[in-house]
């Protein structure tokens, strides 16, 4: 029995006593600790470092610790064991890429979007109101001759003065009525879902002086991130938006390794709490604190998310879901409330989950193929949502193919060593000096930089190209003698755009050759997947009018670069948009409008998917992606000079 | 109906490559359609292999060469004599850092010598540890500048030294190494362009297996890279493949086992020319225009069959 002290910067420790060898990095998620450990303990990401301030671990040094870190006491938590006292120092840059949380506007490309599509669907017929509503009533008050119980004189009250044939309501509310009627004479505030011809009584209360404000949340449950935003559902405003690391990240990068997870005992348990407590609840906490209201004020949850998030999400085992034929326990999931989730909104709260439409076309691509109107454009449009899965919708309104791959999240700057998610302080845009191989880069909010998120990596890349610091095949060049590239022990290339030595600064930032071939591997899997979709329609990339890139990559994504990388098709730039969240956006459409929710399940039915695992030429498509740009020069040609 | 003879035609032409210098030149590829299928003649090439470190060779080339297996060059001398062969291979084994590490000078001096004692085209390999073939097949470069030598074979982790010396600064051939893959054949192609070595002076080694174990993908990657080149005059996929069949076809069971081992398999020496023959047979027609095989009976077994299917 061993005493573990585990100091987070910023917080107050925490202690547990671990048993005899226990794995440092179990202990720490017993403890609630967050380590960052993309590759779920395998000691291959290289990401769960620590630094062992009293006592020592037995440890086995790799590749990830150089010998200034090992002397320094710092080991990788998960080939580290606990055989005395210790004390354990956690960097703040680990958990911060997970914890920080973030509150901002919705970029001016969300915004244009949202508002743009809006006013389409108005046009097509779609009611501009929400399902969720309220009254102030003021009942007739009960006497010897008027006998009506409490629940049929509200009943009375729906089918006379407003029209609805019947009410429903849970047993709670009922059990709030008596006080709720005679509190203020009989004067109430009823907050009810319209379905049609009945009335769902969400919430019973006596009136107030002022109507209360319903919210609703849009929420987009990402791999990597999670976000949120809620809605003024009287005036469909979206008074505040929040992101977060997904807490599930602690367990694995990705669908995959979270899986993997779920299969060991108490791991699908603490996949859900991961999301739901420490991620969807601590948001909304978050943004209701910051509103001065009560999570009590939430009425209606609209989210989406892939199919494994959903599965995780309710605590269903998602495991069939990666072995072959990868059958999903459930697509169309029916709304539930979110008390019985565990999302903490008012009790009698609902939670709409977009529909998948297989293992790896999920909720988030429904979502998003609402809020892009792929579904309702006559020419042939494009959504392509760059997540830790890549997905690609393509189609218009009379079809819709889709196809997913897995890229990994490097575009989200996960298992990047120094990847962040867009949040201040992220390199977000980089340029090289030709000469001197010095980079400038822009950070977001032009604070000093602790990462590169997705498009400043993209810009990176691209521009070590240009300079000649890497070949088509991401090597750098071992002839180039410059200070900013340097080569480790194991002979791995780095290239620092910000360090201590040469920029005076408090931390390095840099890329090694080992992301750059994750990010390879990433581009290629997107690029090959949009081809192969294409391919199997016999249709040219020249056809595409619109392409809708999507995802947390960053505001700021060139896409001449994206496409001088091989990441997107050789077709004019014009025909992109880069709409951010996409997912986030077809909830908010979802919850404001009335039709919304039909629709998506519509489109959901109605989408073709293709499982690129079994096409028989995927792989081939993939390795010849994996090149900077390509291995065959005919589909860049706007790049041949 | 009366039978119509189709003829398809390609656009695009497989590159000529030279080896060798002088009297002892030859020419591979030049071929603007599938081998064995036109009528203009171009007829692979057959060489013959050898190493500076037999060890682990089978009995029978003691029998056949006797102590010319302790000097490559009395070796190379007798392997070209015997099997008839059109150009000869060297394997530099002995420097491999994980094995007896012998020094680049050492193997050097065994190049030259070799080269000095024969008068076919010579074909270099390395030891197949890309950090000290990059080393040595430099200085073999340089040792033997003039004389036109394939350096055998530059991968990923090491071509722009190889691609460098090799293919600029001496004026050798440079063999690009992938692994039974397309698009690992045409990156390194493309990567070896853009370093500066002329398409003309790259030979393709895009890796084999032995017939039995997965020589599936070697003939549709053989094929794949041949249909490209001619059919979509893919310039980046039309050099010449030069293929080392003998260590694979040496090393799987079928070769290995003895004849206490598998009685029921007859006479060794007969197996290991069998995989072989059928290796580099398939090979040829798959598109190899080089080949190089171990045994003399198998060199000229192709050769024959080469001969016998141009006519």
């Amino acid at each position: 029995m061993q005493k573990v002290r585990f100091k987070v910067k910023g917080k107050r420790s925490v202690e547990l006593i671990a048993s005899d060898n226990e794995n440092l990095l179990e202990a720490a998620r017993r403890a609630g600790v967050m380590i960052d450990s993309p590759c779920s303990g395998n000691a291959t990401c290289g990401k769960c470092k620590v630094k062992i301030v009293a006592g020592k671990v037995k440890t086995t040094k790799s590749r990830h610790i150089s010998d200034e870190e090992a002397a320094a006491g710092i080991v990788l938590s998960c080939n580290s064991t606990i055989i005395e006292d210790i004390e354990v120092e956690v960097p703040d840059l680990a958990s911060s890429f997970v914890n920080e949380m973030q509150i901002t506007d919705l970029s001016k490309n969300e915004n244009k979007n949202i508002s743009y599509v809006r006013k389409k669907m108005i046009k097509r017929g779609m009611t501009n109101a929400s399902r969720l509503r309220s009254e102030v009533i003021q009942l007739p008050e009960p006497n010897i001759e008027d006998s009506l119980a409490d629940e049929d004189r509200l009943k009375l009250y729906f089918r006379h003065e407003l029209g609805y044939q019947d009410i429903s309501m849970s047993l709670n509310l009922i059990r709030k009525l008596p006080d709720a009627f005679r509190f203020n004479n009989f004067k109430i505030e009823v907050v009810y879902l319209k379905r049609r011809e009945v009335a769902e009584i969400l919430d019973v209360k006596p009136a107030n002086a002022e109507k209360t404000v319903l919210y609703g949340m849009a929420l987009d449950i990402g791999t990597t991130s999670v976000s949120a935003c809620l809605v003024d559902m009287n005036t469909n405003e979206i008074v505040t938006k929040i992101s977060m690391g997904n807490a599930q990240v602690k367990y694995g990068a990705d669908v995959i390794n979270r899986m993997v997870y779920s299969e060991k005992p108490g791991g699908l348990e603490n996949l859900r709490h991961a999301i739901v407590d420490e991620t969807i609840n601590n948001l909304i906490e978050k943004m209701v604190s910051a509103l001065g209201i009560f999570p009590e004020d939430i009425y209606e949850v609209c989210a989406a998310g892939n199919t494994t998030m959903n599965h995780l999400l309710l605590g269903i085992n998602p495991n069939y879901l990666r072995r072959e034929p990868f059958i999903p326990a459930i697509n169309d999931i029916p709304e539930m409330k979110c008390s019985e989730v565990g999302i903490k909104i008012n009790p009698e709260g609902k939670i709409y989950l977009a529909p998948s439409v297989a293992s790896y076309v999920g909720g988030d691509i429904t979502a998003g193929v609402f809020a892009v109107p792929v579904w309702m454009r006559e020419e042939f449009t494009m959504l392509v949502d760059l997540g830790t899965n890549g997905e690609i919708v393509f189609g218009n309104k009379d079809f819709l193919m889709t196809c997913a791959c897995s890229a990994g999240p490097a575009f989200e700057g996960g298992e990047i060593s120094c990847g962040t998610r867009a949040v201040p302080g992220a390199i977000e845009a980089v340029i090289i000096n030709e000469g001197d191989l010095r980079p400038f880069y822009n950070t977001i909010g032009c604070v000093s930089p602790i990462g590169i998120c997705g498009s400043g990596i993209i810009d990176l890349i691209c521009e070590m190209k240009r300079t000649g610091i890497i070949n088509g095949k991401g090597r750098m060049d071992r002839d180039l003698n410059n200070p900013r590239i340097r080569f480790d022990e194991y002979g791995i290339g780095q290239y620092f755009l910000y360090c201590k030595e040469l920029d005076n600064g408090s931390r390095d930032v840099y890329i090694t050759e080992i992301d750059i071939d994750s990010f390879i591997k990433a581009k290629g899997a997107v690029f090959s997947a949009i081809y192969t979709l294409m391919e199997s329609l016999d249709m040219s990339i020249d056809v595409l009018e619109n392409v809708y890139v999507a995802g947390g990559i960053g505001t700021n994504l060139v896409i001449e670069n994206a496409i001088a990388l091989g990441m997107l098709p050789d077709i004019p730039v014009e025909k992109y948009y880069y709409i951010g969240n996409s997912s986030m956006q077809g909830c908010y459409l979802a919850l404001t409008l009335t039709e919304g929710k039909d629709q998506i399940r519509e489109i959901s039915k109605n989408m073709t998917y293709m499982e690129l695992s079994i096409h028989p030429t995927y792989m081939d498509e993939f390795i010849a992606a994996c090149f900077i740009p390509h291995t065959n020069m005919d589909l860049f040609p706007s790049l041949k000079n | 109906m009366p039978y119509k003879k189709t003829e398809l035609k390609f656009n695009g032409k497989i590159n000529t490559c030279e080896i060798g210098a002088g009297d002892a030149a030859i020419s591979i590829g030049g071929e603007n359609t599938l081998l064995f299928l036109g009528d203009e003649g171009f007829k692979p090439a057959v060489g013959i292999a050898i190493t500076d470190s037999p060890e682990d060779w089978s009995d029978c080339f003691t029998d056949i060469f006797g102590d010319d297996l302790k000097n490559p060059a009395a070796w190379a001398k007798a392997a070209v004599e015997k099997s008839g062969a059109d150009f000869l291979l060297v394997k530099l084994a002995s420097a491999d850092p994980n094995g007896a590490n012998n020094s680049v000078e050492n193997c050097v001096a065994t190049v030259v010598a070799v080269e000095g004692a024969i008068n076919v085209p010579l074909v270099v390999e390395g030891c197949k540890n890309a950090e000290k073939d990059a080393k040595l097949l430099e200085e073999v470069a340089k040792a033997l500048e003039g004389k036109n030598v394939v350096l055998f074979s530059a991968v990923e982790d090491n071509y722009k030294t190889i691609g460098a010396a090799g293919g600029m600064a001496y004026g050798q051939k440079v063999s690009a190494e992938s692994s039974v893959d397309i698009n690992l054949a045409k990156q390194l192609n493309i990567l070896l362009t853009q370093l500066g070595v002329k398409s003309k002076d790259i030979i393709m080694d895009v890796g084999s297996a032995a017939v039995g174990y997965g020589f599936e993908y070697v003939a549709s990657t053989m094929d794949r890279i041949r249909l490209a080149g001619l059919g979509q005059n893919d310039e980046s996929l039309q050099m010449p493949i030069i293929t080392n069949i003998s260590g694979e076809s040496w090393g799987v069971k079928e070769a290995v086992s003895t004849l206490e081992d598998a009685p029921e398999w007859g006479d060794q020496e007969a197996r290991g020319i069998g995989m072989e023959v059928a290796t580099a047979a398939a090979c040829v027609v798959g598109g190899s225009n080089a080949i190089i095989v171990r045994h003399p009976e198998s060199a000229k077994t192709i050769k024959s069959l080469i001969a016998g299917l141009i006519g």
